[in-house]
């Protein structure tokens, strides 16, 4: 227990002056969220609240267009219009005949086409006005604030949780003949090889878990996003994410003997590819990857820290994560598993 | 050509690693493109609505009907949590519940549709429109004891006419544009991971040391050793511009139009990273510090440059960042290539300064293997 603590004490310290490894773990999580708040800050729109629309005073329309609340409507010729609409400052003109003139299609035109097809389709379906019930609202609405910055947010956390697999291929890796001398020395040595897997696992699982929760602080704090409204069953999420992290670095490290430059190549690229699964590139792919891949969706590590983050801070969901979360523990516990017995198989004729 | 040759050679040893790598890339961008829509004309919003039923009457099964021309309606069977989840993950524009009585209702004017929809949310806006638009005219058809839904679905084909401001507007997005756009990201990303991968065994101290003392120049070393990277990346990248050949239809036909400037404006970008990578890899030789800074490079500006959201949606800071990375200016070169009125000239000032990047970063990291070279001389002697 003493040599474990103690090789506990020197691998922290390794890792801490490890240049590469702070960038990894400080660093890379701090730019690339401050990246991301640049990229979304104006993603989400602001509250609809009126289109800015023209038609000239003597259009037909007219008088029933100054009724509907959503129109910002203003009198304008068509000439003023067309210059108007090319500066974007008007989202549609309404011409006599009740054709639209726009410059480019949108959710804005397609409300206001909805509402001159609606007096269209009434003139169609001749039948006196008084058999329209105006009065009646037959939708119930429950309008909800959610942000495309969280969405995006919660996809990075999920990611970086995974990257945090770096320094578990770099502790790991230390104990490898083929890739440091110290590794060289450590094979031959009697410390037995449990000893190097936990404490490799330990140091790492420190380092994994710190990383997140500075990734979290500084998008909380610093850029203001507000992720967390449920403390410590996000504490929880990140713990396990930081675990699968981890796993995830142990296999990667003693799965293969390529050097550090190919283990790193290998984990970057797994673990961008299951962020672009989980939609952080695009959200339709992971609906795509939902309905074509289940299974995949299903056991993505990404996807499920991000599915369990929004859960608990955005749906005020906690019973839900525990069964992924479960998934993701016993996916962890296998990898190590495996890296266990690939660690014991180990040997070398040569380095 | 020594150095070219072990470059070659180096690249043959990381095969296993690197193949996979671009097989990886490849099948996200090919992702990226089925999940596109392409737009050719005037394009109503279509919507995205999760539908649960609860109703299962023949009004319910008109209003389905109805919302299905020009949407996307999936019938679910979700509680509410799980209909806000699918708003958030962007699944669903709204989510809508038809209520059990919804014909007594309509007919008594009550509530008859729950909606849950994202407060800013134009969208879901039109969504509720349309349903409230339905629900009305059923109402006001309602004759002898029942909806005259036939007279209402006849009605609702009538619609008013779309005139552009300008003739070709139409055409303006398609899927070879969205490819190329996220494809940025890519292309740089795979520059720092299979380039930096291969390089990282130059930057072995004792290989380094040998080859200060040789009586190899500098820059005949660098020009092998760009010759080497570019063989690869060339390699690297051909799946990737070969596949828009493979679909047939539209996609391989705006691609053959424009085949020229895309591939010179996706070459001018390679060679601008891969500037910036021999830039770097001067300053430092840890493959795990590159890798660490293509990430954050790569996707950063990949993000704010517009490769993976619309340019509208981007605030200003935004984009006078992105103008210090390739990125924002192969996008723009990217975005203009389709314009119907496309001309050499207006991509002229991009084309430039990505030569700049590509001369800029070259004659800086000669100069700091210079400096370097200097350091350890003085050293030695």
């Amino acid at each position: 227990m003493k040599n474990l603590g103690l090789n506990i004490k020197y691998m922290f310290l390794e890792t801490v002056r490890d240049k590469g490894a702070i960038f990894w773990l400080l660093a890379f999580p701090i730019l690339l969220s401050t990246f991301f708040f640049l990229a979304f800050q104006k993603l989400d729109a602001p509250e609809l609240t009126t289109i800015k629309v023209a038609a000239d005073p003597n259009n037909p329309y007219y008088q029933i267009l100054e009724t509907i609340e959503v129109l910002d409507l203003e009198q304008m010729d068509e000439d003023t219009a067309r210059a108007e609409l090319d500066e974007e400052n008007l989202t549609a003109y309404i011409k006599a005949d009740g054709s639209l003139l726009i410059k480019k299609s949108g959710a804005q035109v397609s409300i206001v086409k909805g509402i001159m097809d609606q007096i269209i389709q009434m003139q169609k379906m001749q039948l006196p006005p008084e058999r329209y019930d105006f009065t009646a609202v037959y939708t119930k609405d429950e309008a909800v604030n959610l942000s495309a910055m969280q969405y995006f947010m919660y996809t990075l956390i999920g990611m970086i949780s995974i990257y945090s697999y770096f320094t578990a291929v770099t502790s790991f890796s230390t104990y490898q003949a083929n890739i440091s001398t110290l590794g060289a020395r450590l094979s031959v040595s009697p410390l037995s090889k449990g000893t190097v897997v936990l404490t490799s696992a330990i140091v790492s699982l420190i380092f994994c878990f710190l990383s997140n929760i500075i990734a979290l602080l500084h998008i909380q704090l610093v850029l203001g996003v507000e992720l967390v409204n449920n403390l410590a069953p996000t504490i929880l999420i990140l713990f396990v994410a930081s675990l699968f992290g981890v796993a995830f670095g142990a296999i990667i490290s003693t799965s293969n003997k390529l050097q550090m430059d190919g283990k790193i190549g290998l984990g970057t690229t797994v673990t961008l590819t299951l962020s672009f699964f989980t939609g952080m590139m695009n959200p339709q792919v992971k609906h795509f990857i939902e309905d074509k891949l289940p299974l995949l969706a299903k056991f993505n590590p990404v996807a499920i820290v991000n599915d369990a983050l929004v859960s608990v801070n955005v749906l005020a969901d906690t019973a839900g994560i525990y069964l992924p979360l479960v998934r993701l523990v016993a996916l962890s516990l296998l990898l190590f598993l495996i890296s266990m017995i690939w660690i014991g198989r180990r040997s070398y004729d040569s380095i | 050509m020594t150095v070219y040759k072990a470059f070659l050679q180096l690249t043959w040893r990381k095969k296993i690693i690197i193949i996979p790598i671009v097989g990886i890339f490849l099948a996200i961008s090919i992702i990226i493109t089925v999940t596109v829509q392409e737009k050719q004309s005037f394009e109503d919003v279509s919507l995205k609505i999760g539908l649960v039923d609860h109703s299962e009457s023949e009004l319910s099964r008109d209003l389905i009907s109805y919302l299905e021309s020009g949407n996307q309606v999936h019938l679910i069977d979700a509680d509410a949590t799980e209909q806000k989840r699918g708003i958030f993950n962007d699944r669903y524009d709204l989510t809508m519940t038809i209520y059990e009585n919804l014909e007594q209702n309509v007919l008594s004017g009550q509530k008859a549709v729950g909606m849950i929809k994202n407060r800013q949310s134009a969208q879901a806006y039109f969504g509720e429109m349309k349903v409230q638009k339905f629900l009305l005219f059923s109402k006001a058809a309602y004759e002898n004891g029942k909806f005259d839904t036939a007279r209402v679905r006849e009605a609702l084909t009538a619609d008013s006419e779309i005139q552009f401001l300008a003739a070709d507007q139409a055409e303006t997005e398609n899927y070879v544009l969205v490819y190329f756009s996220s494809g940025a990201y890519i292309f740089s990303l795979l520059i720092f991971l299979a380039v930096g991968m291969v390089m990282a065994d130059f930057g072995d101290e004792q290989l380094q040391l040998r080859n200060e003392v040789s009586g190899k120049s500098k820059l005949s070393f660098q020009q092998e050793l760009l010759l080497g990277q570019i063989t690869l990346l060339v390699i690297s990248l051909l799946p990737i511009m070969l596949y828009p050949l493979v679909p047939g239809g539209n996609m391989t036909r705006i691609y053959l139009e424009h085949l020229g400037p895309i591939v010179l404006n996706v070459a001018l970008l390679c060679v601008a990273i891969l500037s910036i990578f021999n830039f770097i890899y001067s300053l430092s030789q840890k493959h795990t510090t590159i890798s660490a800074v293509g990430n954050v490079l790569s996707m950063g500006f990949g993000f704010i440059s517009g490769g993976m959201v619309p340019r509208e949606f981007l605030p200003d800071i935004s984009l006078i960042l992105a103008r210090f990375f390739p990125i924002y200016y192969y996008i723009n070169i990217n975005e203009a290539i389709y314009q119907p009125d496309f001309t050499w000239g207006e991509i002229l000032p991009d084309i430039l300064i990505q030569l700049g990047f590509t001369c800029g970063f070259f004659a800086l990291n000669l100069l700091v293997r210079h400096l370097k070279q200097k350091q350890w001389r003085a050293v030695k002697n």
